[in-house]
């Protein structure tokens, strides 16, 4: 559970505000200094006194990975440190929001605070601050305001009373009270003010929506969360409420405030995606429910390994990543951004990258520029993100290939959703905002798979389809080396495809007899892929499929058990995105598929040797699933050595197995020897997949 | 049976947050001055009676200047007094300070295994921010708080 200091002053849109980079860079080390004392998340608030207006829509500038630079290196070890006694996630973001805070001194101006004011709507969190007797009843009780903040230093006996039903009313609608803390630490008499006034408040809500923040003018009024909770607990505080105040509460809040923001009548959320890339959005925009992030305030969330990443890595490493735009317009809102989390910087040299991030990063399509490996590494890895659990670890990767150009691949993902998150890119998003891509292909599966009788070839195909559109790249490598192949000649064949996929007509080395005939496709002998740089899979696969494949696959494998499977992996595999774009392969794919459906079907044909065929990119696609993808996409780029075909193989060989599992237990038992841990959201659509006749109850 | 019972606090001080990095320290803790500045917080929060209570069984027992990890103990009916008089303090000398609190335990020995593995993590950011400024100095100085941490006794 992450730490909260909601309440950061920020002076530098007042009115009579002078010397504003010395604002500016004392509000930078205020976020630095409670970034380092372990709190996650800051919010800056900016005060208004007296009538609003239109000029006072939020202008608080949250600041990007370019400006969040600390003055020396130690400051991430420093972070570590203390987010590790603090038992807070290393990996979890520092998150930014802004907050404003109304100043109301009568029930007029208590009335502006309705839902419909524009003004309110461009902060993050609305905290309204009574100081009159009217103005706070009005605020506990019809004000739509998140928050109730009240000076105790300055509150006195004819200020206003605080009233318990008030405070009642309040609470039941959900709002919270704020104390803030740098009274305590200043002189006396305000800690005497303070201490007295909010004992009251203390006592009644007994902790119970009540928010602790700072308030700091300075760093060295900053405290850490636990010393926070202990002083509340001098106050009157039970010590688990105390650091709920700072902790939980301050993150329901986030999450009501947020809510309130960004969806229609809380429920609905409305984005505006981009029009280039259509042929991803689909995928995305699914993508997107699995990883929503309910805290995230769209923009400003900030990775500490990006962090760091910027800090110590040129700035030609953002140069290569591409941005991915999602919009999200509400309203004339800003996008729901880019989570600046969850960036992967997609460098060819940065290879340690890949060992530095620990999650999966969601994928988000690139709005053009973006070359069509990359883009098809990011969807691929989007897709893959739901496998990551399925595929090993990608320790394998490191073994058998150098990187390929421009991957990073991170280290198994985790896949709650509520973990990773973040899919959203953001056209708004600020410069660094670099994005990424993400592993996944790391996971899979570059073990060379020992001892592994079976491959299934499911769980590439799987994987295939999940990377679904966008890939251009061949992914294909079906390797499914099904019964009793070794891993060598799994590897073998797999570095046929690989190569073949090379664009390079060799013959793949030794190309072992193919792999026990079962071997699907390039069991036989080449394949060919051509380099292609279009997005949509479609295409490619109806084109090139009317190859040689078609007919020798067709004629060799009965499509329908194929297709069944197919069909159960592509539930599977698509996280109830592509439904679409499956139900548009299957026939394409069926062809070529064949080799999943079951091992046996493998021993009459393959597509004969010699005569590969040659099979363009997109056709290519055998179910390898998005594993695959996720080797095409590295594959893609066909400049490649045949070590990354390798790894990609395994990769997908080992995915496959799972694959396989899956199909087997459909109905959603992920029960796959522990390989996926948990995987809520994967098949939310599977029925819809199954085009079995409805069931007709019999009516009585 | 143990007859007295304490709670230990290691915290760590922050000097000078608001200055910008550097190497000049505006100053050096020790035992004597962080004692004076922490009587000096339980009076003002606590008042006579307070500081009274927890003066007999409070004590500073090991300060760390190159890292700034420090040891209090203290009993285990006042240690939230301390502690949050601790937070309150503002500075130490001429110095604003910032104390944070790492690491609370109730026997000597687990705060010295918490420390040791403390006063290593610190070390090494130490190192990092120095850099080439770090002298031998200053392995010494650590080799020798590290030993006395080790003979750490209540």
């Amino acid at each position: 559970m992450g730490f909260f200091d909601l309440n950061i002053p920020y002076r530098e849109s007042d009115r009579h505000a002078v010397d504003k980079p010395s604002l500016r860079g004392r509000r930078l080390k205020l976020a630095l200094k409670a970034m380092e004392l372990g709190y996650t998340g800051v919010a800056y608030n900016r005060t208004l006194t007296g009538v609003m207006s239109e000029s006072d829509r939020c202008s608080i500038v949250l600041f990007p990975i370019s400006t969040l630079t600390p003055s020396s290196s130690s400051f991430f070890a420093s972070v570590k440190f203390h987010r590790d006694i603090l038992h807070v996630a290393g990996t979890a973001p520092f998150r930014q929001y802004t907050r404003l805070t109304v100043v109301v001194t009568n029930s007029s101006q208590a009335l502006a605070l309705n839902s419909g004011n524009p003004v309110l709507r461009s902060y993050d969190i609305v905290a309204v601050r009574p100081t009159r007797q009217d103005a706070f009843d009005q605020a506990c009780q019809t004000s739509e305001v998140d928050m109730i903040s009240i000076d105790f230093s300055k509150m006195d006996s004819f200020s206003f009373r605080l009233r318990q039903p008030m405070i009642k009313a309040a609470i039941k609608r959900g709002l919270y009270f704020e104390i803030t803390y740098s009274d305590l630490i200043g002189d006396a008499e305000s800690k005497r003010k303070m201490i007295s006034n909010c004992k009251l408040l203390v006592d009644w809500t007994r902790g119970k929506n009540l928010i602790i923040c700072s308030d700091a003018s300075s760093a060295t009024e900053l405290r850490g969360p636990q010393d926070v909770a202990n002083l509340f607990f001098m106050l009157g505080l039970s010590r688990e409420r105390a650091k709920a105040a700072i902790s939980s509460n301050c993150r329901s809040l986030l999450a009501n405030a947020i809510r309130k923001k960004h969806f229609y009548k809380e429920a609905v959320k409305v984005e505006e995606v981009p029009s280039g890339g259509q042929s991803n959005t689909s995928k995305s925009v699914f993508d997107d429910w699995l990883k929503w992030d309910p805290i995230s305030s769209g923009q400003g969330d900030v990775l500490l390994e990006d962090m760091e990443k910027s800090f110590s890595i040129s700035k030609t490493v953002k140069e290569n990543v591409k941005t991915i735009h999602f919009t999200s317009n509400l309203n004339g809102l800003p996008a729901h951004g880019l989570q600046i989390k969850d960036l992967v910087y997609v460098n060819k040299a940065d290879l340690e990258l890949c060992d530095v991030d620990k999650r999966a990063l969601p994928v988000v399509e690139t709005e053009g520029g973006a070359s069509d490996e990359k883009l098809e590494k990011q969807i691929a890895n989007t897709l893959h993100e739901q496998h990551h659990s399925l595929l090993k670890k990608e320790g394998g990767l490191g073994n058998l290939s150098n990187e390929p150009e421009g991957v990073v691949e991170l280290p198994e993902c985790q896949t709650s959703p509520s973990g990773a998150s973040n899919i959203y890119a953001n056209s708004d998003c600020q410069d660094s905002e670099v994005l990424l891509g993400y592993v996944v292909d790391a996971k899979l599966a570059l073990l060379p798979l020992p001892g592994r009788d079976q491959v299934s070839i499911e769980v590439a195909q799987e994987e295939y389809q999940i990377s679904g559109l966008g890939d251009s790249s061949p992914l294909s490598l079906p390797t499914f080396s099904v019964n009793s192949a070794d891993s060598e000649e799994i590897l073998k064949t797999s570095n046929d495809l690989e190569q073949n996929t090379v664009a390079s007509e060799t013959q793949l080395k030794d190309h072992p007899s193919p792999v026990q005939q079962g071997n699907c496709l390039h069991g036989g002998g080449r394949v060919h892929i051509t380099k292609s740089n279009t997005f949509t899979i479609d295409n490619h696969i109806t084109v090139e499929l009317s190859n040689p494949l078609n007919k020798s696959s067709s004629s060799i494998f009965p499509l329908d058990p194929c297709t069944e499977n197919l069909l159960e992996m592509g539930a599977c595999a698509n996280e109830g995105n592509r439904m679409d774009e499956i139900h548009n392969k299957n026939a394409i794919e069926n062809t070529q598929e064949y080799p999943f459906a079951s091992p046996h079907i493998y021993e009459d044909g393959y597509v004969e040797g010699g005569e590969c065929s040659k099979i363009t990119d997109s056709s290519m696609k055998f179910g390898v699933g998005s594993p695959l993808e996720g080797s095409s996409n590295m594959i893609t780029n066909f400049d490649e050595p045949t070590t990354d075909d390798v790894r990609v193989e395994l990769k997908q060989i080992d995915s496959v197995p799972d694959c396989q599992d899956f199909a087997k237990s459909r109905a959603g038992t992920n029960k796959r020897k522990g390989k996926l841990p948990h995987q809520p959201f994967l098949f939310p659509f599977k029925r819809y997949m199954k085009s079995k006749p409805s069931k007709k109850k019999p009516r009585k | 049976m143990v007859g007295f019972k304490n709670r230990y606090l290691v915290m760590e001080v922050f000097l000078d947050p608001n200055k910008e990095f550097s190497m000049d320290e505006p100053i050096r803790i020790t035992s004597k001055n962080l004692w004076e500045a922490i009587v000096k917080s339980i009076l003002v929060n606590f008042g006579e009676c307070g500081l009274a209570s927890a003066m007999n069984s409070s004590k500073v027992k090991y300060v760390n200047p190159t890292t700034k990890h420090v040891i209090v103990r203290t009993s285990r009916e006042d240690y939230q007094k301390v502690w949050a008089a601790i937070t309150m303090i503002k500075s130490v000398g001429h110095c604003p300070v910032v104390f944070n609190l790492l690491d609370l335990s109730g026997s000597i020995k687990a705060c010295k295994t918490a420390a040791l593995k403390l006063e290593e993590l610190k070390f090494e950011q130490y190192k990092l921010s120095t850099g080439d400024r770090l002298t031998a100095d200053a392995h010494k100085e650590m080799q020798n708080c590290l030993a006395t941490l080790k003979l750490l006794e209540h």
